[in-house]
Formats: structure tokens, C-alpha cells, sequence
């Protein structure tokens, strides 16, 4: 019985110094990536793609992919704002922790991660149907400011709905919106010509585009991009600056202890500026723009304001 | 089309790796959809990360094998214990466990194997030398056409309700109430959440499927008498290779069930979206119509139909991926990343690009099917066998305990095992109250493409009814829904008159 | 000792109560909507009416009997508490707990004698499980002893 109670106690005190001793030492067993949406999406490849390289950087220690979709990602961030703040919880943090913490009733808000790195950023794109009578920007334009164009969302208050309903308000267009369940259907729509225009990510149209079945007529952005050099900016062609985008990057809970923290920020940057990774995610089709921890929560407080002054418009309209 | 790529990849398929790996992509897929609580899904999810090291004529014939077999694998616990595997087995179970009741499980799962592995191949060789073609097909189906598809879905569920016409309306009506839970599809308005995000997104499909048909059987098994339970579901004769092996006659009496079951599931597979279950559905509701009664009471055209439909869906899933880059389900969306992270962008261009891994994932789709055969086979000698081992109450518990740990892994969290354990309930009640399963799932499934299709059509013609009717393709589906319901009605009336007329 | 839930007779009785559930649940659900924007209130206010229809029918044409007459009792009730139990020890103990007592439960009320095979039988199944779910396919189960073992 005593030596029982010795060893229990021993046990204790080992336990209590390991927690201490874990800022030290991290990172000392393997860490949960926690990606909020179902596996096979650009969140989900990225992160996998991530955590084939992590181990290089993380003393061998592995990143374990959780998937934990449910609520619009609600679930999952839901789940890491409250998960303990030891390092050992990541975050896959994309535009929607700031749409739903803005839109939903949610228990955290943008205050409750702690941004680490942002490694890919994606400019909206405006695309059409390459059956379609709209060839250019202007042509577009002039349609949507005389009439309605129907436009193809992935659903409804996704990014790129906003991105629309934004754009409308400020140019003064009319869009009828065609909310799909996922952005397959939303370009199976283009491409079929059942609609005339959509709103999505640079990445995902730069492939269709390549093989005819969409055209490109503008990207959101301050400078044309390397994966589609030909497709000029919207501020080129009408000379009013309109940028959007969205946004991949690594977070974690609030409240980390700082060594953690800075460790962690370091290490992340090993990971996604090595040149295997990048290679990696070239080959896959994504740009590494590796920003550190201080120039991503930057961003992110850029992209809240941006998002707290169009989120009106998104509730007016339903 | 690119004859002499193709032959190079033929050959390349049959050298030693691609083969190997290939084989063991088979025989893991057979496994997992057999077991209740796993699936393709959740592997692929898996191995896709995994192959990133792999070379890619290693890397797909894995993943291929996986993605062929997983479907028929589930048709085995689906005849067996009547738990469906995969949601693709869910009309299988039906016949097929009626057959085992009869004592002809070896001949329920050799038609399981033949239907198959016959329509698997002959999907994939339309994968291979139609896909283009069938993938501008697939285009020309816009919001208006998912909705009159959807409509022709749904309206097989009032021939299953024979016999029973209320309570499987009320079965329909459930699954259409569950499947409105959740953000609505228009205005993004959440309904039936109660506040819960955990319901935003509504409920998760996998913990609902393994619920009804897993736990369901398992609290039945509970709570029944012992002997009712083991002696009705576990068949006494030992299944002999020569039980499973089908007779000449018996092949050309399915032979026109296996076809018509795979134009469909060919047809409807490659609508991405549209999901295999309308197949599975339409094909089995032909064999219904044309055997009525005997439909659900261990016919073998019962097992032939959805299970020739399902395995063409496999294939024909594929054909949007690789012809335009569309993922047409979530399984391919999983092959979407394979491809990418082997730097390979599916769409027209991936066969002139690198026909030697395009060619070879076609290539591939053939003989994983033909694999299926004999290795189904063999599952199909050990695995009864392995299951009469077993005492009924450690399968009992074994099913459950991977039930619950299948609907933890969906979502990584207790929510799934939740669903999984309300929906045991329902279902077990369900069943002993005899209102159908199969419309419940039916309408859950295809519910929000409905309403989704129609807010869509609504916007593109600025609210204007007639749209439907407009679009050909939609009317002509519409059309033939409203002869479809029609039909019952207008063959008593013939055979009212013609008794009139011979008396 | 355990009692038969319901016997032929009352089995109308368990049709009369699903159209009398079907009838409450149409109720609910066009109360529930009654403050959804239009766009979203069309489906579920159909399927209301739909119900509510149905309800009355179920009442008059029932179908196939409701059928009770194996189903014990006392064995649900354990059945139930089981599950319940289960979950609950998935939830605040964890998944290796939880699957184990689930096993070693649902073969004891399926009467499996209660002894030392069955609980390292059920130890098996569980160390399987997890090292299936957990080493291959990479979705940690929590609990006491899988969480060290897989972390």
C-alpha cells in the first residue's frame, strides 16, 4: 500500500514537471492539425501536404490531419478555441474563422486564435462561361449595370458570395445568384453555360481556364498573377481599386506560452519555405506567400474590417 | 483517342508493381466497405497522403483498387446480417438477405459477385473509350434538369410502398423533414438548428446510414428473443464455391437486368452531384415493376439490379474527374488531391499531358473490376464461414463497438456517434412498426438537390414556373415521371376493360 | 421474468401512436417555420401539410401490423441504459472505456457467460479497434490508455 501510494505520488510529481518542463522541451509528442471542413478540398490537400513535411522541422514529431467538419467550419474552430493553449493544437485558419465570428452565434471570435503563419493567399477571380456572350470585363460590366447577370456561387455567405454582393453594392450591378452545395457544382454550371458568370478562387479557375472551358475576366488583385499572367486586374481595366481573396493559414488557441508561440512561428517557417514544399505545393497548383505570425494577424485584421463593413449588405439581401 | 498509349499503358499495368499494388488496393477495398463502420471514403482519406512518396503507376492502381471495391465489399454484410456496408448496398440488403433466409446465401453472393463484377467492366470500358464524349453530356444538365432527375428519383418511392403506401409515404416525409435541417440552400437561413451549430450543416449522412441499418440491427438482436434472432439470420449450410458459381441459365436470365442496370447507373453516374443512390434506386425500381410481389422476397434480379448499378456508378464517377476536373462526388474529390499531389491536373488536357498515368488510371478501372471476381470469391467462401464462428453475442457486440467507433471517425468527434445511436433507435422502431427504410433514405438524400435545383431555376428565369418544361431534357424527365406514376393506374384500367370485354 | 412488450392485440395500438407522432411532428414543424423567410419556409411548410395529411391517413389505412411481439422489455430497457452508458463514457472517459464496457455489455444481455474469456476477449477487440483506427487510419480515439499509446 505505501509503495503503491510512493509510486503514485512519484507518478505525480512526474507529471507535474513534465508540464512544466513542456515550453523547454517542445515539441515533445505529436500535434493535432485540425482541418474544420471534410477531406478533399484545398484546406484539407494543403494541410495534408503540410503535414508530410512538418516532421523535417519538428524534431521527427508528425502533424496528425484531423478532419472535423460540421456548422461551416464552425465546429472545428469551435473545437481549437477551446482546446488547451500547450502548441499541440493547430488550427487550419481560413477566411471563414472571421465570417463566422462576424455572422454566426458563435462562442469564439477572432481574438481566440493565435495566428502563427499564412501560407498561400488566393485572389477573387471573375469567370464565364466560355459558351458565354460576355468576352470581357467591360462587356460584363455593361451587361450587369443594364440588366441582371446570373451569377454561380458555391453557396450562400461563402466568400465569394460576399465578393459579389460587395461588388454590386459599390458598382452599382445587378447579379441574380445561383447558390450551389460545393464549388464542383458551381464550375460544372460555368462550364455548361447554365450560367452566365461566377465569383471563385484564382487557384481553382486557372485549370479550367487552361483547357478552354472557362474564360477569366479579371482578377481582384493589385498586380496580375503568375498562374494566369494574360488575365488582367480589375483596377486595369475599369481603373477603380477592388481587391479580394481568400486566404490559408496556421493557427492555434489563444494564450500560448511566448516560448511556444515563437517556437512554433519558427519552426512553421521552416516548414513552408523549404523548397520541397514549395515545390510540392507548385506542383499541386498552389503559390507558397509565406507571411510570419506578426504580418498574418495584420492581414487578418485588414480582412475584418474589410468583412465587418460588407456583412450588412449580406443580411439585407435575405 | 490515343491507341498506342493506351496498348503501352495495358502493358505497363500488367508488369509487376502497378499489378501487385493494384491487388492489394482490391482486397483493402473489399475489406473496409465490408465492414460496418468503415468505408472508401475514410481510406482514401488516408492513403491519398500516403501515396504523395509513392511513384504514381504505384500510387492509383492502389487508390483504384480501393475505390472499385469498396461499393461491391459492402454487399456482403448487406446479404449476410442485412447491415449494409456502404449506403450503395442499402437496396441489396433488401433480396439479398431474404435469400440468405432461404438458405441460398452461396447464390445470393455469387450474384452479388457476378452482377459486379459484369457491370463494373463494362463501365469501365466506357470510362476508357467514351469519357470525353460522355462528359459533354454531362454538361448540358443545369439546374433545371437535377430537379426533374431528382423528381423521377423520388417518384420510385411510390412503388415501394406496395402494400404499405402510408407508411412508407410517412418514411419519405421523414427523410425530407431531416434533410431540412440545417442552413436552407436560398437565403442561408438555419432551420430546425435550434441554436446548435453542430446542425448547421445539417445532419451527417455516414452516422445516420450506419444508425439505421448497423446499430438498428444490433439493438434488435438485444432485445429479441434468442432464438428468433440466431436462427433467422444466420444460414446453417456451409457456402461451397460451387453454390456461388452461377448456372448458364441463371446468367441469361440476369443478363437484361445487369444491362439496363448499368445504362442507368453509367447514365446517372456521371452527373456529378446527382449521387449513386438515384441509380441504385431507378434499377431496382425496374425489377420492381416488372416482378412486382415477388420483389423484396429474395429474387435474384433483387440483387443483380442495384449491385450492377452501383458497381457502373464506380466508374462513371471517374468520367466528370478526369474529362473536365469536376470531382462528381466526395470520394473522387479525395482522387482530385491524389492527382494533384502527383502534380497531374485532371481536365481534356491530363490525356495528351501524361497519357501514360491517365491511360493507366483507365487502364486500371478494368481490371480492378475483373480483379473483383475471384477475389470476391474467396471473401465469399471465408467470410460466412468466418461469421458463423463467431457466437451471436460477440457479434452482436463486435458490430456495435465498430459501429459506434465507425461514427466517431466521420467527424473526429462524439456528435457522429450521437446521430449514430438516435437513428439505431429510429431505426429499430421503424422496423418494428414495418415502415420502410428505403424511402427514408431516398428522400434525405435527394431533398436538398430538389430544393437546391429549384431555387436555382427559379433565378435563372426570374421565377418563371415553366422553365422546367422548356429546358427538353428536363421536360422529358418529367414527362416520363408523370408516366411512370401514371402507369399503375392506366394497367388496371386496360385490365378492368379487357375482363370487361372477355366476360 | 421479462415481459412481453406488446402481444397482437395492442399492436394497433402502436400504429395509432405513430399517427398520432406523425400528426404532432406536422404540427411542430409548421409552427417551427412559421418564422422562416419565404424562401426558406416553402419546403418545410409543405412537408408540414404533407404530414398532416399523412397523419390522418396512417390513421385510417395503417398498412403492415406493427409487430412487438419478440421484443422484450426488460432487454430493451438494459439495451438502452447500455448505449446510453456507452456514449456517455465515450464522451467524459473515453473511447477505449466506452467500447469495452459496450462489449462486455452487449454479449452479457445477449447472455454470453460473464467471465474472464469475455473480458479479455472484449480487451482484444478493443486494442484491435484502436490500432486499426488509430495506427492506420490516423483518427486518434481518445481515452486514458489509447490517448498515450497513439499520441
Amino acid at each position: 500500500m505505501i509503495r503503491l501510494r510512493s509510486s503514485f505520488s512519484v507518478a505525480l510529481v512526474m507529471l507535474a514537471s513534465a508540464s512544466l518542463a513542456q515550453a523547454a522541451d517542445y515539441p515533445n509528442k505529436n500535434i493535432d492539425y485540425v482541418v474544420p471542413f471534410a477531406s478533399g478540398g484545398a484546406v484539407d490537400i494543403t494541410g495534408r501536404m503540410i503535414a508530410e513535411a512538418a516532421p523535417e522541422a519538428f524534431d521527427g514529431k508528425k502533424f496528425i490531419v484531423k478532419n472535423m467538419p460540421g456548422g461551416g467550419a464552425v465546429v472545428g474552430q469551435t473545437y481549437v478555441s477551446s482546446a488547451p493553449a500547450d502548441g499541440y493544437t493547430l488550427l487550419a485558419m481560413t477566411s471563414s474563422v472571421i465570417n463566422n465570428s462576424l455572422m454566426k452565434d458563435v462562442s469564439y471570435d477572432l481574438d481566440s486564435f493565435t495566428p502563427l503563419a499564412l501560407y498561400n493567399l488566393d485572389p477573387e477571380v471573375i469567370v464565364t462561361s466560355a459558351k458565354g456572350d460576355l468576352p470581357d470585363l467591360e462587356a460584363f460590366l455593361a451587361a450587369a449595370s443594364h440588366g441582371s447577370v446570373s451569377i454561380a456561387t458555391p453557396g450562400n455567405s461563402t466568400s465569394h458570395h460576399i465578393a459579389a454582393l460587395a461588388l454590386a453594392q459599390q458598382q452599382g450591378l445587378d447579379f441574380r445568384y445561383v447558390h450551389n452545395a460545393s464549388a464542383a457544382m458551381q464550375l460544372q454550371q460555368l462550364m455548361g453555360g447554365h450560367v452566365q458568370a461566377g465569383f471563385m478562387s484564382l487557384g481553382e479557375a486557372v485549370g479550367p481556364a487552361k483547357d478552354g472551358n472557362i474564360r477569366i475576366l479579371a482578377v481582384m488583385d493589385q498586380a496580375r498573377s503568375d498562374l494566369a499572367p494574360d488575365v488582367p486586374t480589375y483596377q486595369e481595366v475599369t481603373g477603380d481599386d477592388v481587391q479580394w481573396g481568400t486566404f490559408r493559414g496556421i493557427g492555434a488557441p489563444a494564450g500560448l506560452p511566448d516560448e511556444v508561440e515563437a517556437e512554433l512561428a519558427s519552426r512553421l517557417q521552416k516548414v513552408l519555405t523549404s523548397p520541397e514544399f514549395i515545390e510540392r505545393m507548385a506542383a499541386a497548383g498552389y503559390k507558397v506567400d509565406y507571411r510570419d505570425d506578426a504580418a498574418f494577424r495584420q492581414y487578418l485584421d485588414k480582412t475584418a474590417t474589410q468583412m465587418e463593413q460588407v456583412i450588412p449588405l449580406l443580411e439585407s439581401q435575405s | 483517342m490515343d491507341y498506342s498509349a493506351l496498348w503501352a499503358a495495358g502493358l505497363h499495368a500488367f508488369s509487376l508493381w502497378p499489378l501487385l499494388s493494384l491487388c492489394a488496393g482490391v482486397a483493402l477495398g473489399l475489406v473496409v466497405g465490408s465492414i460496418p463502420g468503415l468505408n472508401d471514403t475514410i481510406t482514401l482519406a488516408v492513403l491519398v497522403p500516403v501515396t504523395f512518396a509513392m511513384p504514381p503507376d504505384i500510387a492509383f492502381p492502389l487508390l483504384v483498387g480501393v475505390y472499385c471495391s469498396a461499393c461491391f465489399g459492402g454487399s456482403f454484410p448487406a446479404i449476410l446480417l442485412k447491415i449494409p456496408g456502404t449506403a450503395s448496398s442499402v437496396l441489396t440488403a433488401i433480396d439479398g438477405h431474404a435469400m440468405v433466409k432461404q438458405g441460398k446465401a452461396g447464390m445470393a453472393l455469387g450474384i452479388a459477385t457476378y452482377s459486379s463484377t459484369f457491370a463494373g467492366t463494362l463501365s469501365a470500358l466506357v470510362l476508357v473509350f467514351f469519357a470525353p464524349l460522355l462528359a459533354q453530356y454531362a454538361l448540358k444538365f443545369g439546374p433545371a434538369e437535377y430537379f426533374s432527375l431528382s423528381v423521377l428519383g423520388l417518384s420510385t418511392v411510390v412503388g415501394m410502398g406496395a402494400g404499405n403506401a402510408m407508411k412508407s409515404a410517412f418514411a419519405c416525409l421523414l427523410g425530407l423533414l431531416v434533410a431540412m435541417i440545417g442552413m436552407s440552400p436560398e437565403a442561408g437561413f438555419p432551420r430546425f438548428t435550434f441554436g446548435s451549430f453542430w446542425l448547421f450543416e445539417g445532419l451527417p449522412l455516414t452516422p445516420i446510414l450506419i444508425g439505421l441499418f448497423g446499430l438498428s440491427v444490433v439493438f434488435e438482436m438485444l432485445s429479441t428473443r434468442a432464438e428468433t434472432a440466431a436462427g433467422d439470420r444466420i444460414d446453417r449450410t456451409p457456402i461451397r464455391f460451387g453454390d456461388m458459381l452461377l448456372s448458364a441459365s441463371m446468367i441469361k436470365r440476369l443478363l437484361p437486368t445487369w444491362l439496363s442496370a448499368s445504362a442507368l447507373g453509367n447514365l446517372i453516374g456521371i452527373l456529378p452531384g446527382a449521387g449513386m443512390l438515384v441509380a441504385i434506386y431507378l434499377a431496382y425500381e425496374r425489377v420492381r415493376r416488372r416482378f412486382g410481389e415477388r420483389c423484396g422476397q429474395g429474387l435474384p434480379e433483387g440483387v443483380a439490379a442495384p449491385e450492377a448499378a452501383n458497381n457502373s456508378v464506380v466508374a462513371s464517377s471517374m468520367v466528370p474527374l478526369l474529362s473536365l476536373g469536376i470531382p462528381g462526388n466526395s470520394t473522387s474529390a479525395l482522387f482530385l488531391g491524389a492527382l494533384l499531389i502527383q502534380g497531374l491536373r485532371p481536365g481534356p488536357g491530363l490525356f495528351e499531358a501524361s497519357p501514360d498515368v491517365a491511360y493507366l488510371i483507365v487502364i486500371c478501372f478494368v481490371i480492378a473490376n475483373l480483379m473483383m471476381f475471384p477475389l470476391g470469391l474467396l471473401l465469399a467462401r471465408l467470410v460466412p464461414n468466418l461469421i458463423r464462428a463467431i457466437p451471436q453475442p460477440l457479434l452482436a457486440a463486435s458490430i456495435a463497438c465498430l459501429c459506434l467507433t465507425g461514427a466517431y471517425a466521420i467527424g473526429n468527434s462524439v456528435f457522429g456517434v450521437v446521430v449514430a445511436v438516435c437513428f439505431g433507435g429510429i431505426g429499430f422502431v421503424f422496423n418494428r412498426l414495418q415502415v420502410p427504410l428505403s424511402p427514408f433514405i431516398l428522400a434525405l438524400v435527394l431533398a436538398p438537390v430538389i430544393e437546391r435545383a429549384f431555387f436555382q431555376s427559379m433565378a435563372l428565369s426570374n421565377g418563371s414556373f415553366t422553365y422546367f418544361v422548356t429546358q427538353p431534357l428536363s421536360a422529358g424527365m418529367l414527362l416520363f415521371t408523370l408516366l411512370f406514376l401514371l402507369w399503375p393506374l392506366g394497367r388496371r384500367y386496360f385490365r378492368r376493360r379487357q375482363q370487361a370485354l372477355a366476360s | 421474468m421479462s415481459r412481453h412488450l406488446g402481444i397482437s392485440a395492442p399492436a394497433r395500438g402502436f400504429d395509432l401512436a405513430l399517427a398520432l407522432l406523425c400528426g404532432g411532428l406536422a404540427v411542430a414543424v409548421l409552427i417551427v417555420s412559421r418564422g422562416y423567410p419565404e424562401s426558406a419556409a416553402a419546403l418545410p411548410e409543405i412537408i408540414g401539410y404533407l404530414l398532416l395529411a399523412c397523419a390522418v391517413a396512417l390513421g385510417c389505412f395503417p398498412g403492415k401490423r406493427a409487430d412487438f411481439e419478440a421484443v422484450r422489455g426488460a432487454r430493451l430497457v438494459m439495451t438502452l441504459v447500455l448505449v446510453i452508458a456507452a456514449v456517455a463514457l465515450i464522451e467524459w472517459v473515453g473511447a477505449d472505456i466506452g467500447l469495452w464496457v459496450l462489449f462486455v455489455g452487449c454479449a452479457w444481455i445477449m447472455g454470453y457467460p460473464l467471465g474472464g474469456r469475455l473480458l479479455v476477449m472484449a480487451l482484444a477487440l478493443v486494442a484491435l479497434i484502436g490500432a486499426v483506427f488509430g495506427g492506420l487510419l490516423g483518427v486518434a480515439l481518445p481515452g486514458p490508455i489509447f490517448g498515450p499509446l497513439f499520441a
